[in-house]
């Protein structure tokens, strides 16, 4: 079901309305109904995935909080990481690595063929597997207790707000919430309702819209001057991040009438001053899932400069292939990596480290975040290609090689480049003129409702007509 | 955008449950404003008892059809056909349906009959359904169903309403919505749920319908804003609108249409059940007298469509005969001569068939009411 829906239009208040009606097992067990038919409504069987990972890890939790032998609770979350990892492995990316390793075979000339299995991937698999290792991670650290209630855990797997594209919830935040509802504030409605609004904004008019022009540029690079096309890159790069934080904002608004706060997802990336900040302030909720349970398990930064480069590295190469079982998936990866590599070099080799860096970034940080824009952009399309010739084909034509240099720029280019401009300068004065969000939080309740009112109202009239589904939707 | 995620929890304090009630309310009255304002904004669409075909192509059907109901005729046929029949190539009064109308006249009176044109480029099964639901409520005279296999397709069965290019099927949200069969909304409904509930919602709210009009009433001042800004799928105006271009449409390279053109027209299996089910509910329009027409086509015999042709011809024929429903199979009733390409009529075309049609119908014509005598 998709947020952008009728469906879920008229879902969502029936929800909830059963749910402030009830009280105690049967609010639980109406919540995980409703996250089922949530998940299941386009593809009932996928619901078996999700209940299987569910049972797996509950059942891992219990079994790891009775077990005392280090041996026998590595063997449990072993037991845990094969099953998710498995389920995630199988349908993303075995065809991904058939293929790959055919493909070496062939090159070093053994006779090897691959048939593909073409599965289509199960909505939210990445994210929701993501979520459950979480849970059998922290108890296997003890760093939780497991959840007793099952129809409670399951919620935790499925709370469907949050199921299909995030935020990734850690079980010792989420849990708690579902396990106690607590009672409902005012401020509850209002913000879960200027969320759902703001999201609604940011895909159906933002995002889909840049998606027009994103599209148009990509099916035809070559018939282009590199000057559109250093604005599609761009175009793409508020495109997804309004895709994305558009679908997060839902969902947090979605949860909040429920009375769950998720974890923010988003914080103005495109402020970010350098790489590292970037992945500070992008999908959250991932990388400080990839910092927490494999960067620091790997040894983070405390194995030497050298480790702590290698470690960087790898989880970033991974955070790429995590998005997809695609090749040009891995090399934006590397890219992020060795940009990273490159940025953390330079901030351990100056006297004062980051900190001193910082200071002067925030002295100055305009030509930064321009320069980190510019670098993003360009790895954009490596994220955006289909594959990689037409990733090298498209790269080669934003430096003039390969593109129509007579081409002109029309109109419609400048309209989207200040489209997307607008998104930076609202993400920069955000971060860096603090003056200006403090005022935005100081305004009246009332003047607010007039403000989400006529967004709504430009949202209805604004949004694009077209079925365009949510880019996280396919990781 | 005064709040984006990255902006988190704005005013966490000092809220009331009548401020949340007051700032909910705040927001209906706007979105209610919002939608008052569409509603006088969108143009009022004449009845088809006024205009020969419907003057905004797609758009606006649901007041369009109220022209049967407000026809001061006394006898009243209601087309029902495709883009032969809208002929959107001429001006209305060269279309057949026009011709038509005056050919009926000539015969039983001035002013006699009136021929209402619900005719729709594209038309599907989707929107024959609707407009047959539609007629159940207020049957005409005659019922005219001039069809060929390519409102049929094959692919249609698997689509939602909002597959169809027109609005008609928003005649469903209203009286008729229990009219058309289970296997209908089995098929269109059951696992199209959002485009039920999107039909639902745009028949009775102005503020969603309003964007397309203004939409296509920019784009066709300033050729290229649709495309470029609103909808990049879209090959046709929704609302087509006398505005005249106000500077040359921008060059466009859009990405070719994601169909597969080898089975775009299949006539198979599928295109019979729509077929039955649809003469079923025409039969079921009580008072009409119906009357089924292959509608002519300038393929040739050894064209790869001809075949879909021919199992369309004899399956009309077919369901109309154990109903004793009049059926006129006219698939060849035009010489090559008188087509602008394989499907639509030139002037010409337009001529002898509206002639052809009068002369077949003559002899199964109710006669003039007696008080219009």
């Amino acid at each position: 079901m998709l947020f952008n829906s009728f469906v879920y239009a008229l879902f969502l208040p029936i929800v909830l309305g059963l749910f402030l009606a009830s009280r105690g097992r049967p609010r639980q067990l109406l919540m995980v109904a409703a996250s089922y038919v949530f998940y299941c409504w386009e593809t009932p069987v996928y619901g078996l995935l999700l209940a299987t990972s569910t049972v797996l890890d509950f059942s891992v939790g219990l079994l790891l909080a009775r077990a005392t032998r280090t041996g026998v609770r590595r063997g449990l979350l072993c037991l845990s990481l094969l099953g998710n990892l498995g389920m995630l492995g199988f349908f993303k990316y075995v065809d991904f690595f058939g293929t790959s390793l055919t493909g070496l075979g062939q090159l070093l000339g053994f006779d090897t063929t691959w048939e593909p299995y073409n599965f289509l991937l199960p909505v939210g698999i990445s994210f929701y597997t993501f979520q459950t290792l979480s849970y059998s991670i922290e108890i296997y650290r003890r760093q939780m207790e497991p959840e007793r209630d099952f129809a409670t855990f399951a919620l935790f797997v499925a709370f469907f707000p949050q199921l299909v594209a995030g935020p990734i919830e850690r079980a010792s935040h989420l849990l708690p919430q579902l396990r106690t509802w607590r009672p409902r504030r005012p401020e509850d409605f209002r913000i879960g309702i200027q969320r759902i609004i703001s999201g609604l904004f940011m895909k159906l008019v933002i995002a889909d819209r840049l998606a027009i022009f994103v599209d148009l540029v990509n099916a035809h690079p070559d018939h282009y001057h590199p000057a559109v096309l250093w604005c599609a890159a761009a175009c793409f790069s508020g495109q997804i991040y309004m895709d994305f934080a558009g679908y997060a904002s839902i969902a947090i608004g979605t949860a909040r009438l429920f009375g769950v706060n998720l974890v923010e997802n988003f914080n103005h990336p495109m402020a970010a001053r350098d790489v590292a900040d970037f992945w500070a302030r992008w999908h959250m909720s991932l990388t400080t899932w990839l910092r927490d349970y494999v960067y620091i398990s790997m040894g983070g930064s405390r194995k030497g400069s050298v480790r702590t480069v290698i470690n960087g590295m790898v989880v970033l190469i991974l955070c790429g292939l995590w998005h997809g079982a695609e090749w040009h998936f891995v090399v934006w990866g590397c890219f992020m990596a060795v940009w990273m590599t490159i940025v953390v070099g330079i901030r351990s080799g100056r006297k004062g480290g980051a900190k001193k860096m910082a200071q002067e970034y925030g002295l100055r940080p305009l030509p930064w975040v321009v320069f980190t824009l510019t670098v993003n952009t360009v790895g954009g399309v490596l994220f955006r290609a289909p594959n990689l010739p037409h990733a090298g084909g498209y790269l080669k034509a934003m430096f003039g090689f390969g593109s129509n240099t007579a081409a002109p720029v029309e109109w419609y280019v400048w309209v989207f480049a200040l489209l997307v401009l607008a998104l930076m300068i609202y993400d920069y004065v955000s971060v860096y003129v603090p003056a200006v969000a403090n005022r935005r939080r100081r305004v009246h309740w009332a003047l607010a409702a007039f403000g989400y009112g006529a967004l709504a109202a430009i949202t209805v009239l604004g949004a694009v007509n077209s079925d365009m589904p949510y880019i996280y939707f396919q990781f | 955008m005064a709040n984006t995620p990255s902006n988190p929890e704005p005013q966490e304090s000092g809220q009331t449950w009548r401020q949340v009630a007051a700032f909910a309310a705040i927001l209906v009255v706007v979105l209610s404003l919002l939608n008052a304002a569409a509603g006088r904004f969108l143009p009022e669409v004449p009845g088809s008892h006024e205009a020969g075909r419907n003057p905004f192509h797609f758009r606006g059907f649901p007041a369009f059809v109220e022209g049967l109901d407000a026809s001061q005729t006394p006898r009243n046929l209601v087309l029902l056909s495709n883009s032969q029949g809208f002929a959107a190539e001429y001006p209305e009064g060269f279309s057949y349906p026009v011709l038509l109308e005056t050919a009926l006249n000539e015969t039983a009176g001035d002013g006699m009959w009136r021929v209402h044109n619900w005719s729709v480029t594209g038309i599907t099964s989707m929107e024959y359904m609707a407009f047959a639901a539609r007629l159940q409520a207020s049957p005409p005279d005659v019922l005219l169903a001039c069809m060929g296999y390519a409102d049929f397709k094959g692919r249609n069965a698997d689509q939602g309403f909002s597959h169809c290019r027109s609005d008609a099927p928003q005649l469903l949200a209203g009286r008729a919505w229990t009219v058309p069969p289970s296997s209908f909304w089995k098929r269109h409904g059951a696992g199209h749920m959002d485009d039920v509930l999107t039909v639902l919602a745009r028949a009775h709210t102005p503020a969603l319908r309003y964007p397309e009009y203004a939409w296509s009433a920019l784009n066709q001042r300033y050729p290229g804003m649709m495309p470029l800004f609103y909808a990049p799928g879209l090959r046709y105006h929704p609302w087509v609108l006398p505005i005249k271009p106000t500077w040359p449409k921008p060059s466009i390279r859009r990405p070719p249409p994601p169909e597969a053109e080898s089975d775009y027209y299949l006539y198979d299996d599928r295109s019979t059940r729509m077929l039955e089910e649809l003469v079923a509910t025409l039969h079921h329009i009580d008072g009409s007298r119906l009357v089924l027409v292959a509608c002519p086509g300038n393929e040739s015999t050894t064209g790869p469509r001809y075949g879909y042709h021919q199992r369309f011809r004899d399956e009309l024929g077919a369901l109309a005969e154990p109903a004793g429903t009049a059926f006129y199979d006219m698939s060849h009733a035009l010489p090559p001569g008188d087509y602008l390409n394989s499907i639509h009529f030139n002037k010409s075309g337009h001529r002898r068939f509206a002639e052809q049609l009068a002369a077949a119908l003559q002899p199964i014509l109710p006669p003039p009411p007696p008080d219009a005598l």
